[in-house]
């Protein structure tokens, strides 16, 4: 099957029949804004601002057309901690707190504590970072200090190049000793280095070294008889002070690179970020032994995708059990498979027991629970394994638990007379381990099957999970910026936000009569406005707009003072240029309202012709001196004779295009479906 | 409709800018000078002061009390005869 790029990008007619696009066309305009591209391309088009928090973000032709720019306006912002009941008049209810509320990133606007307590492997020190540290990077710099020291030589007869990275040593016959300082540790402690090493002679060997010279070793040595890349472990059997690397046989000659001292970060507590009443539930999961703490940080960089429970005995208990006991529960939960694992995944045991909320067996098709008693309770669930992040919800209604999967409803589990309990994460019973990763989870005591879509869109957004329904697409997003796609930075804009037309009006794209993205201009103030003024000799102007309401005068272009514009009405146009005004001149044909059209002006040789779609109007004008154009859609300050409609493209030539003219609307028109 | 009126534009101005900074429109928080500045403009009045709509601006008592219901804009100029 033949996909084309067009209707991979959605309904992005860019080219000709030809396949041209406008600017290949007629290259060197001075302005071309557009909500799909004309260049061929994919351009950033508009700059678009959306009302439910006034964030911005910019959007290309392709995102327009996709839905990708709707969706975003449309996004689900309030995080799942802050949302509140609904109430006849909307969310306007009371919070919904929740019992125990896990995650890295804050799951409250108001929350600025911190998520996670880290324990970096390298001394063992401990640390506490908010939502903020863990993605700036905070988190994982300090995991990553102190650093190795520079290499330092004892002995070798060459030695050169030294850093804390590497060094290039050779001995033929005495010993040599390159040493880097390390954070000081005990018989037993674990040290990781990765290095690559190039061997011209010798067998090196690398070990933990009781000094900084010549001392002993802290630990047995590994020894390198090739050149690679090496990840090399050493258990300590001594005091240390430093790692360091000996010539091995005679004569040795190697160069050792890209050194590091590979540093793990654990959590030993994952923050309990709900309150009850406003005061923190404080049920923190924690971990004191260091060999059971899920990994955040893995080789000196962040783990992708949440806290990392190897299935071995990695495990978070909470401070107190969550009983969910027989009664409504909402537990929802985001997921992802760790490479290589082909069991269950059980986010949350009991901490005493065979004892779990869910299990999901992706290979065995079956979803279970196992309740306070003992009972095993088993459905059947073909969701199939997923290879980007899972949201996994468990809702307890009356006797009726349901399991969603990405939002989806999978399977149902009759728990009547049952009742549950939380107390591990990762941990299924005594000696069974989950192995996964987990990013958030957050329990709900009560029925909140009218609150799921909600909060599983707002997770499903900022986890980027693919096919979550939108909670709420009423959203209204406004243009900020008409991104100018010549080339030469002419962006329209409008900093005031009540005078950005609409692009999406309350969750739905705006289009015109043919269908297509549009922007809706209300009139009075709102325009856009240019950075810099055009001034124009000859010039000619493409646009295509849809009128709302037509009174006695609207303006298409005009200078920031006024003195200038091009307008028209219903049934004739007029120019002025540098203060001399023509007078209306009349149409062959009349602007009505309700039906998109496309005009074109062309000045060339100081005559003005106006065309409506594509044909020539009989009368044209005398026009000369300089036209200046800093404004679309309005006059400077004039509010009165201001575009009410839609507008779609809008594209200005320094230039007599009266050649390329029929191209042009020609492709125009093949976009709109105009005439 | 609520309107403060000022003396000056950039007094007006500076309102709509604190108004900005206060919602968090992006040419704040971004730090980039780019994005969405105000929530409203000034318009000239008929007087050559500057009324600022503040209808969905949050005022302090003193504003609250200063606000007027509507203004009288400065006139367009007559339009030129042919």
């Amino acid at each position: 099957m033949h996909i084309s790029l067009d209707s991979a990008l959605g309904r992005q007619r860019r080219l000709n029949s030809v396949g041209e696009s406008v600017f290949q066309i007629a290259p060197d305009a001075a302005a071309g804004y557009s909500l799909r591209s004309l260049t061929g391309g994919d351009p950033s088009v508009v700059r678009v601002r959306r009302e439910s928090d006034n964030g911005e973000r910019d959007f290309n032709a392709s995102g327009v057309s996709s839905g990708e720019l709707v969706n975003w306006v449309n996004q689900q912002i309030t995080p799942p901690l802050d949302l509140r009941e609904l109430t006849a008049t909307g969310r306007d209810g009371p919070i919904i707190e929740a019992a125990a509320a896990y995650s890295l990133r804050n799951l409250s606007d108001s929350y600025a504590g911190d998520v996670v307590e880290v324990r970096r492997s390298s001394d063992g020190a401990v640390r506490s970072f908010t939502a903020a540290e863990v993605t700036d990077g905070t988190l994982v710099t300090w995991v990553n200090t102190p650093t190795n020291g520079v290499f330092a030589n004892t002995g070798f007869e060459s030695f050169s190049g030294a850093s804390a990275s590497g060094f290039t040593a050779s001995n033929t016959s005495s010993t040599g000793f390159a040493v880097s300082d390390i954070l000081n540790g005990v018989n037993g402690d674990i040290v990781k280095v990765s290095f690559d090493i190039s061997v011209n002679g010798g067998s090196p060997a690398i070990s933990l070294r009781e000094a900084l010279g010549e001392g002993g070793s802290g630990s047995n040595p590994f020894i390198i008889t090739s050149s690679g890349s090496y990840t090399v472990t050493l258990t300590a059997n001594n005091n240390y002070v430093g790692v360091g690397f000996t010539e091995g046989d005679f004569p040795s000659e190697f160069t050792v690179s890209n050194f590091k001292v590979v540093v793990d970060g654990t959590v030993s507590k994952w923050y309990d970020q709900s309150t009850t009443s406003g005061v923190p539930n404080a049920n923190h999961a924690v971990q004191t032994d260091a060999a059971k703490q899920p990994k955040i940080v893995s080789g000196g960089a962040l783990v992708t995708g949440g806290l990392a429970f190897d299935g071995v005995n990695d495990r978070l208990s909470f401070a107190s059990s969550v009983a969910l006991s027989s009664n409504d529960f909402f537990v929802t939960s985001v997921l992802k498979v760790l490479e290589g694992d082909g069991d269950s995944i059980t986010p949350v045991g009991n901490a005493s027991g065979n004892r779990f909320l869910i299990s999901l067996d992706y290979d065995g098709n079956s979803a279970s629970m196992r309740a306070d008693d003992g009972s095993f309770l088993t459905e059947g669930f073909s969701a199939g394994e997923p290879t980007g992040n899972i949201l996994a919800t468990v809702q307890r209604v009356s006797n009726t638990v349901t399991l969603f999967h990405q939002s989806s409803n999978q399977t149902t589990f009759n728990a009547t007379g049952e009742s549950f309990t939380l107390g591990n994460l990762g941990q299924i019973y005594p000696t069974s381990y989950s192995k996964h990763l987990l990013s958030e989870i957050i329990v709900y005591r009560t029925d909140q099957s009218d609150n799921r879509t909600a909060l599983e869109a707002n997770i499903g957004e900022v986890y980027g999970i693919a096919g979550i329904p939108a909670y709420d697409n009423t959203v209204n997003g406004f243009v900020e910026t008409w991104y100018d796609q010549s080339g030469n930075g002419n962006d329209a804009t409008q900093l005031t936000a009540s005078n950005q037309p609409k692009i999406v009006d309350s969750g739905t794209l705006v289009t015109a009569t043919n269908g297509l993205p549009a922007m809706r201009v209300l009139g009075n103030t709102q325009s856009f406005g240019l950075s810099q003024n055009l001034s124009f000799s000859d010039f000619s102007a493409f646009y295509v707009v849809k009128h709302q309401a037509i009174g006695s005068s609207i303006s298409w272009l005009g200078d920031s003072g006024g003195g200038d514009y091009l307008r028209y009405s219903g049934g004739s146009y007029q120019i002025r240029a540098q203060g001399v005004q023509t007078a209306f001149i009349d149409f062959d044909t009349t602007i009505s309202t309700g039906d998109d059209y496309l005009l074109s002006a062309v000045r060339g040789s100081n005559t003005l012709k106006f065309f409506i779609d594509g044909s020539a109007q009989a009368n044209t004008v005398s026009s000369s001196g300089t036209f200046d154009v800093q404004k679309l859609f309005q006059r400077g300050g004039n509010t009165t004779q201001t575009l009410n409609g839609f507008a779609q493209e809008l594209i200005l030539y320094p230039s007599d295009q009266t050649a390329n003219r029929p191209a042009i609307e020609a492709n125009i028109n093949n976009q709109y479906d105009i005439y | 409709m609520l309107y403060l009126i000022y003396d000056t534009k950039e007094a007006a101005i500076d309102r709509a800018d604190e108004e900005g900074k206060y919602i968090g429109f992006d040419y704040w928080i971004e730090d980039n000078g780019e994005g969405t500045r105000w929530l409203t403009y000034p318009n000239e009045t008929i007087d050559y002061k500057w009324a600022l709509d503040v209808t969905h601006y949050e005022l302090d008592s003193q504003e609250q009390a200063d606000t007027v219901p509507s203004y009288v804009p400065l006139p367009e100029p007559p339009e030129e005869a042919i």
